[in-house]
């Protein structure tokens, strides 16, 4: 499939970024129908800047490696790869996640099918650090009487039901980027935020009902076990909810308005 | 006029309607209520058809309040004559036919006196004792042919009953049913014929398989059929259990459709069932499972292609023209064969021998007398 890229953000550094960053690339290498083209786009820290001048690119893949001057934050990554994508359709891999080996051949036959829908989500498998299967994420989509059309997500679906994922899925760089990107802001809700926003605009929002991504839940130090468990980003229900909240707020707002919150 | 100048004409006017075809050929059909059943549908299909060749072909009911099929079979069969017995309008003459199915053999001895031939039409065979009196064959009613829909219910039927005969008709699977045209929904059709197997087997796989509780099963038993065919082949497998099946419609409707069928293997295994062509269990109790991990191997991507080819090449084999051909091979040779038949009585009745033109001079004759 020529004329998809696939944006791997890396924002931080541990000690198994190797590792991941090997397994996600071989799950590219690994599809059955391969992307055209892989941006891995890096913050411009020091640990990431000496890491990506030692890393060696994989051979079987059209791969470019950008580095992000502007933010260190995960959202800025994606933003700065997209302004970079020069084909149609881009997809998200998080470092340290996985495609399934199909999931490209599905998402051609899906665009073939279905012309105008402008964001392709994947079923999303859960797995612990171990690899154990936790569940499933975006499959309530299809579930009968979820949403108003079954397979899509729809703007009032989404003010009930907050829990979907967006890496692994496949984007209309245009639609994207006509909706107003991600916004850094958003913090732990910028994936809620994105989705009511692209809803709100009627971009066409659909579940490929096919395990596309298997995704590692509440990895230590990741950004969300930070929101769930750092001393320092700990956020109580409460404040979960505020950005619950902020974010039906905010989706009426094209573009991020770079709110200062204080502590 | 001598008795037996009578019963020439009668004979020559019969010999006139079989070759011409005017002869009617009774479907005594039973009424559905509105409700879909493949048994019916295959018999107006065959009603149908006979009609596009020109036979008189009529269904026959018993009663007056009579059900219209065409509410879910469609308004192409809504011009199809009908006869209702109650009515009393019915008369039937030597060279009719009267087609009764198994599920009917209560009328035998209520028709055994009509002049016509009668012929059993069995397409369920597991019926067919249920309506006859303990000893009693479909020939003690004077019934000497029946018709039947597969060579496995033919070789049944002959065992239990080998004293008539047997004429095969293959019934197709209507061009309704077609591929999806968009990848198939994670939706699960589901067919039995008992509706609490229905519910056993969407209660424990919701039970077993919890992380699947967002796929939707359909139950798809006594939809119009044009619903049904949508409604099928918008669902990514068909799970299907009825043990006293005759023929297996469903499973080949589905295969047509694109849908992988699992399914339970009926008492009498259908012709059409192989090893590759579906997934099937001897046993109702494995089939929740068997269906988890096909939910599984789809949801992944990895159920063979050889399922899908072998189901295409299975229900391919039950196409219109085939169906069409049966048919007509069928009746022809019913036709030929009373054609035969009545001749051979005339023979008997005539001193003019064989040659037609002789007879039909002959009985101008009597006419004229």
């Amino acid at each position: 499939m020529k004329d998809i890229t696939v944006v791997i953000p890396v924002h931080e550094i541990n000690e198994s970024i190797e590792e991941f960053l090997t397994n996600s690339v071989q799950s590219i290498t690994n599809q059955t129908v391969k992307p055209g083209k892989v941006c891995v786009v890096y913050a411009d820290t020091k640990e990431l800047n000496d890491f990506f001048n030692s890393w060696e690119k994989p051979t079987d893949l059209n791969v470019d490696v950008l580095v992000n001057k502007d933010k260190t934050d995960f959202c800025s990554q994606i933003n700065h790869a997209v302004d970079n994508v020069e084909t149609e359709w881009f997809s998200i891999l998080e470092v340290d996640d996985e495609y399934s080996k199909n999931w490209f051949k599905n998402v051609e036959k899906y665009i073939n099918s279905y012309d105008d829908v402008d964001i392709f989500l994947p079923l999303v498998v859960d797995v612990d650090s171990k690899h154990s299967f936790l569940g499933f994420t975006n499959e309530s989509i299809w579930a009968m009487k979820f949403s108003e059309k079954m397979g899509e997500l729809d703007n009032n679906t989404l003010l009930n039901y907050q829990n979907f994922q967006t890496s692994g899925a496949v984007f209309k760089k245009e639609s994207f980027e006509n909706i107003g990107m991600l916004k850094p802001s958003m913090r732990l809700t910028f994936v809620y935020e994105f989705l009511l926003r692209a809803t709100y605009n009627d971009l066409r929002v659909m579940t490929i009902p096919k395990i596309g991504y298997k995704h590692m839940n509440m990895r230590e130090n990741s950004l969300f076990w930070d929101y769930k468990n750092s001393p320092q980003t700990k956020l109580t229900t409460d404040e979960a909810s505020f950005w619950v909240e902020q974010a039906k707020k905010e989706y009426f707002f094209t573009y991020d308005r770079d709110i200062e919150y204080g502590n | 006029m001598s008795e037996s100048n009578d019963q020439i004409i009668k004979l020559t006017h019969a010999l006139e309607k079989l070759r011409s075809k005017e002869a009617a050929i009774y479907f005594l059909t039973m009424d559905t209520k509105g409700h879909a059943k493949a048994s019916v549908a295959l018999t107006y299909d065959i009603v149908k058809e006979l009609r596009n060749i020109g036979y008189n072909a009529i269904i026959m009911h018993e009663k007056n309040d009579f059900h219209d099929v065409s509410t879910w079979l469609g308004e192409e069969y809504k011009d199809i004559p009908h006869v209702s017995i109650e009515s009393k309008q019915v008369e039937v003459i030597i060279s009719d036919l009267v087609i009764i199915p198994e599920v009917f053999g209560h009328v035998l001895e209520q028709t055994q006196n009509m002049p016509c031939e009668k012929i059993i039409f069995s397409q369920a065979y597991d019926y067919i004792l249920e309506t006859l009196p303990p000893g009693m064959t479909w020939r003690n009613y004077g019934v000497n042919t029946c018709i039947t829909t597969s060579p496995t219910q033919k070789e049944y039927l002959t065992s239990l009953m080998g004293n008539l005969d047997y004429l095969e008709l293959t019934p197709s699977v209507s061009e309704l049913f077609q591929n999806y045209e968009y990848p198939q929904p994670p939706i699960i059709s589901i067919h039995t014929r008992e509706a609490r197997d229905t519910m056993k087997i969407i209660k424990s796989f919701y039970i077993k398989y919890p992380q699947f509780k967002w796929l939707t099963f359909r139950d798809l038993r006594n939809l119009p059929k044009k619903k049904f065919a949508e409604d099928l082949k918008e669902s990514f497998v068909s799970v299907w259990v009825d043990d006293i099946s005759g023929f297996g419609t469903f499973p080949l409707e589905s295969m047509k459709s694109g849908v992988p069928v699992i399914g339970k293997v009926p008492n009498l295994k259908p012709d059409w069932m192989t090893e590759d062509n579906g997934i099937w269990s001897h046993d109702f109790q494995p089939i929740v499972d068997i269906l988890g991990n096909y939910v599984q191997k789809w949801l992944e991507d990895e159920l063979p292609q050889e399922l899908y080819d072998d189901m295409e090449k299975t229900a391919s084999q039950y196409n219109e023209e085939n169906f069409k051909n049966s048919v007509a091979s069928v009746f022809n040779s019913i036709n030929e064969r009373k054609i035969l038949e009545v001749r051979r009585n005339l023979e008997k009745l005539t001193p003019v021998g064989p040659e037609d033109e002789t007879l039909e001079g002959s009985v101008n004759e009597l006419y004229n007398n």
